[in-house]
Parts: structure tokens; C-alpha cells; sequence
């Protein structure tokens, strides 16, 4: 896992010109620089994860369709759809943040996915169900705080299959810190009463590589569409 | 006479002010460009400075043909956007009807457009050594190509080339590998962005041609957009590229 670690992360060739001074600014490229596992099981205080009967049957449903079956579940990303916050972020590849006084954009290079929120807004949206959800950000003191809720599609927590109900409010508190040079921090907190007894709270941490700022691009569609192709030839030889 | 005298001498500062305006244009700063715009003008082909067509090669005008009258018979399958929502690129997605946002960052402008979640990078200057990357890693092409940048004055030139082959540059038009583009960006208004594109494709086209477009500053658009799934209109039966 470490190797994997430093094959996606290697370190800067260069020393990099640093974050904003202002601990308020998160604008810039960011990658996660630690080990995450396959499947979550303890939060970030080393508590099991309170799961529900009805969140531990999908996880082991997904989980039997990959380790059993053989034949997986695919879930939204790979798919080319927007895949939620937990799993867009729980990836090792980098994104873009792009800060204004009203709004924060998200740009994963990853599926091409984008996502907004708007800032000094109390709380999400009552607008349409979508793929990252509505969602409003706010700041408490040097914190960034963003909610999002009215999904239009279950998420999955991290690759194994950890679920989220589409009525899930995912909350993020995103935060400057420096322990191990410049790094954001995001707390993910999982308030979702169909799939959990109780909400429960992971933490992420990403380097600051403004040498990673510029990603190839990520023709999703693209590459799926020639997939299938290829896989429609293969049957028809095959017939 | 002293009412006629103060009337020209008022006549004379305004005309001294236009004329220094004139010859010391106001710059704009490079983050006045930022916002969000949309296409002033709707239009699926890119169309030449003069009107009328591009100045096609033989194989050029041939493929151009062939494929508008594919589209008129409802036969999508030479434009892989409208056929699987792939990325439209350059400078199709500049074309787009729907707005964008645009972010001047020091070393990177980023545009993020309305359609498909979509988002376009563009270099400016020298960038940083990338490790995970390795140099030269946009050989390959693609179909946003590599896009670098320089600021002349409060214009960003920007040179887009290593695109892959097979593409379109709009609604019909043909492109190969070796096309190149030099936009040039740069508010006319403080609401009105334009793009003056130069487009350059040996195979294609028998000379440089160039082409403007321009956006309005968009006030009925802003961040967050409306999330776009372009795979999920293929399916309800909606146009890929509305």
C-alpha cells in the first residue's frame, strides 16, 4: 500500500512555491497523502462504524458480487456519472480547488467530475436530486463547512461498498493544518438514519502539489463507449 | 462671450480625455476576465472571420459533406459526442450554448463549463515539474489537446496542439492530429469576452483561417451550475449537445 502510495504521490522534484498565507484560502491542487483502507471499519476515533442491518446487507451483497461472483456491482463513477464526495475524494489522484467570495469549485481530474457549492449559505438547496447532491458551505472561523444532502442516487462510502442512503446529509469541514508540511484536512461526517445508528465522522488528509495542477484529461465517456464497443466484438467473434 | 468661452473650454478637456483614453487604452486586469459567460451568439459551426466556409482541402470538404449528410438523415455516428457524450474538446466546447465559468489562477486558467461537468486547463508560463506525470506526457493527444498560455498585455494567447485524430472542431467540420489553435482571449467590455481563434490543419483545411467569437458576461448563470449529466439525456432520448 505504501508503494502504491509514492507510485501515485511521488514527491515534488522541485520545492514548491507555498499556499495562500491566508489560512482561508484553500485555492489550489491537492492530492491525499495517506494509506486509506480497501473498507472503512472504525471512524476516526476508533469506534466501529454503526452500521444498520439494511447498510450491512448492501455491503455484503456488493462485496459477494466481487469476491464471489465474479461479477461486480459497477458503481456510479465508472459508470461516468458523478460519484458523490466520499468516494470522488477517497481517490489518489488530484483536484483543483477554485475559491471565490461566494462559491467553491471542485475539479477532480478523476471522471471529470466538478462540483459547487455556494458559501454563506445557511443550508442546501431545496432544488433537484443530483449526483453530488445540493449543497451549501458556510465558514466557521478558519473552517470550511459544507453540507450536502438530496441525492439522486445511493452512494457508496469507499470502493468495498460502504453505503449511504440517497437521504444522506454528508457534512465536511475542510481545514488548513501543517503538521507534515501544507495539507488540507477534510472531516466527512455520515449522518444517514437509514444506514447508520448514528452519525459517524472519517478524516482525510491531502498534500499541496501545485505540481500536479495541470491533469490529463479524463475522456470517461469516451473510453467507455470504445469499451463496449470492444466487448460487442469480442461476443460477436465469440458467436 | 464668457458662457461660449467656458462651453469650448469644457469641449477641449472632454476632447483631451478621449484622446489620451485613445492612446492609452485602459488595461484590464487579467482577473477581470473572471466570471461566468455564455456564447453572445448561438452557433454549431465555427465560421470563418469573411462568412461563409472554411478553406477546405479536397479530403476536407469531402468529410465535411459526408457528414452533414449524415445528420440530416439522423445518422450521429461520426460525432462521438452526440453519439456517447466523449469530450467535444477544443474548440468545440468553446461553442457551447451553455455558460461557463472562467478562473485566472497564476500558473493555470481553468474553465468549467455548464455542459457534462466538464472543464478545460490551460498552462500559463512555465509549468512546474510534474513527478507523477513525467514531462511530455500530453503526446499522446486528447481531445482537449495541450493548451499553453502567455499574457500579452490582457490578452492570454493561448496555443493548443497534440490533439487526437478523428474529431470534430464543431457541428461537421473535420479534424486531424495535426491541428493546431492560437486563441487570443481578452475583454472588449467588461461584458464581453472574445476569443479570436486561429485554426491550422494541413490535411483539412489549405490555409490558417481564423474566426471570432465573443461571450456575454452571463446574468441569469452563476456558480453552482445545474448538475448535467449528459449520459442520462442520451438515455431519456435528448440531445448530447443541446
Amino acid at each position: 500500500m505504501e508503494a502504491h502510495l509514492r507510485a501515485a504521490v511521488p514527491p515534488p522534484e522541485i520545492v514548491l512555491p507555498p499556499p495562500p498565507a491566508d489560512p482561508k484560502r484553500i485555492d489550489g491542487t491537492w492530492i491525499m497523502d495517506q494509506v486509506t483502507p480497501l473498507h472503512m471499519t472504525h471512524d476516526a476515533s476508533g469506534h466501529d462504524i454503526p452500521m444498520t442491518d439494511a447498510a450491512n446487507a448492501i455491503l455484503q451483497a456488493r462485496q459477494r458480487a466481487v469476491y464471489v461472483d465474479h461479477d461486480p456491482i459497477v458503481a456510479t463513477g465508472p459508470q461516468c456519472l458523478p460519484p458523490g464526495q466520499p468516494w470522488q475524494f477517497g481517490l489518489l489522484t488530484p483536484f483543483q480547488i477554485l475559491q471565490t467570495p461566494d462559491s467553491v469549485t471542485f475539479v477532480f481530474s478523476e471522471y471529470h467530475t466538478v462540483w459547487s457549492a455556494p458559501l454563506g449559505v445557511a443550508s442546501p438547496a431545496a432544488g433537484p436530486r443530483q449526483y453530488m447532491g445540493q449543497s451549501a458551505g458556510r465558514w466557521e472561523g478558519d473552517t470550511l463547512v459544507i453540507e450536502t444532502s438530496t441525492y439522486k442516487l445511493p452512494l457508496w462510502l469507499e470502493p468495498d461498498g460502504m453505503p449511504a442512503s440517497k437521504d444522506a446529509r454528508v457534512t465536511m469541514h475542510l481545514r488548513r493544518i501543517s503538521d507534515h508540511g501544507p495539507e488540507l484536512e477534510i472531516a466527512t461526517t455520515i449522518d444517514d438514519p437509514e444506514m447508520f445508528h448514528a452519525p459517524w465522522t472519517y478524516v482525510h488528509t491531502y498534500a499541496w502539489r501545485p505540481d500536479m495542477e495541470v491533469f490529463e484529461e479524463y475522456d470517461c465517456e469516451a473510453q467507455a463507449a470504445s469499451a463496449a464497443q470492444g466487448q460487442a466484438l469480442k461476443t460477436k467473434e465469440q458467436h | 462671450m464668457g458662457r461660449v468661452r467656458a462651453g469650448k473650454a469644457a469641449a477641449c478637456a472632454v476632447l483631451s480625455v478621449v484622446t489620451l483614453l485613445l492612446a492609452h487604452p485602459v488595461q484590464a486586469a487579467p482577473n477581470d476576465m473572471e466570471g461566468v459567460w455564455r456564447l453572445s451568439r448561438p452557433q454549431s459551426l465555427l465560421v470563418p472571420g469573411g462568412g461563409g466556409l472554411p478553406p477546405f482541402t479536397k479530403e476536407g470538404r469531402a468529410r465535411f459533406e459526408a457528414n452533414r449528410k449524415a445528420a440530416a438523415r439522423g445518422d450521429f455516428r461520426f460525432d462521438a459526442v452526440r453519439s456517447s457524450c466523449a469530450s467535444p474538446g477544443q474548440p468545440r466546447l468553446m461553442l457551447s450554448s451553455r455558460p461557463f465559468a472562467l478562473f485566472v489562477r497564476p500558473r493555470v486558467v481553468t474553465l468549467v463549463y455548464a455542459w457534462n461537468h466538464t472543464f478545460r486547463q490551460i498552462t500559463v508560463g512555465e509549468p512546474l515539474p510534474n513527478p507523477a506525470s513525467g514531462p511530455h506526457w500530453w503526446v499522446f493527444g486528447s481531445a482537449q489537446g495541450h493548451a499553453t498560455a502567455r499574457w500579452d498585455g490582457d490578452t492570454l494567447v493561448v496555443k493548443t496542439d497534440s490533439f487526437t485524430d478523428g474529431r470534430l472542431l464543431d457541428a461537421f467540420t473535420p479534424t486531424s492530429d495535426k491541428l493546431t489553435l492560437t486563441e487570443r482571449l481578452r475583454l472588449r467590455s467588461p461584458k464581453v469576452l472574445e476569443d479570436r481563434i486561429t485554426v491550422s490543419d494541413p490535411g483539412i483545411f489549405t490555409r490558417r483561417w481564423d474566426a471570432v467569437l465573443t461571450y456575454a458576461r452571463a446574468t441569469d448563470a452563476k456558480l453552482p451550475f445545474a448538475e448535467d449529466v449528459c449520459l442520462d439525456r442520451l438515455k431519456a432520448g435528448q440531445p448530447a449537445w443541446p
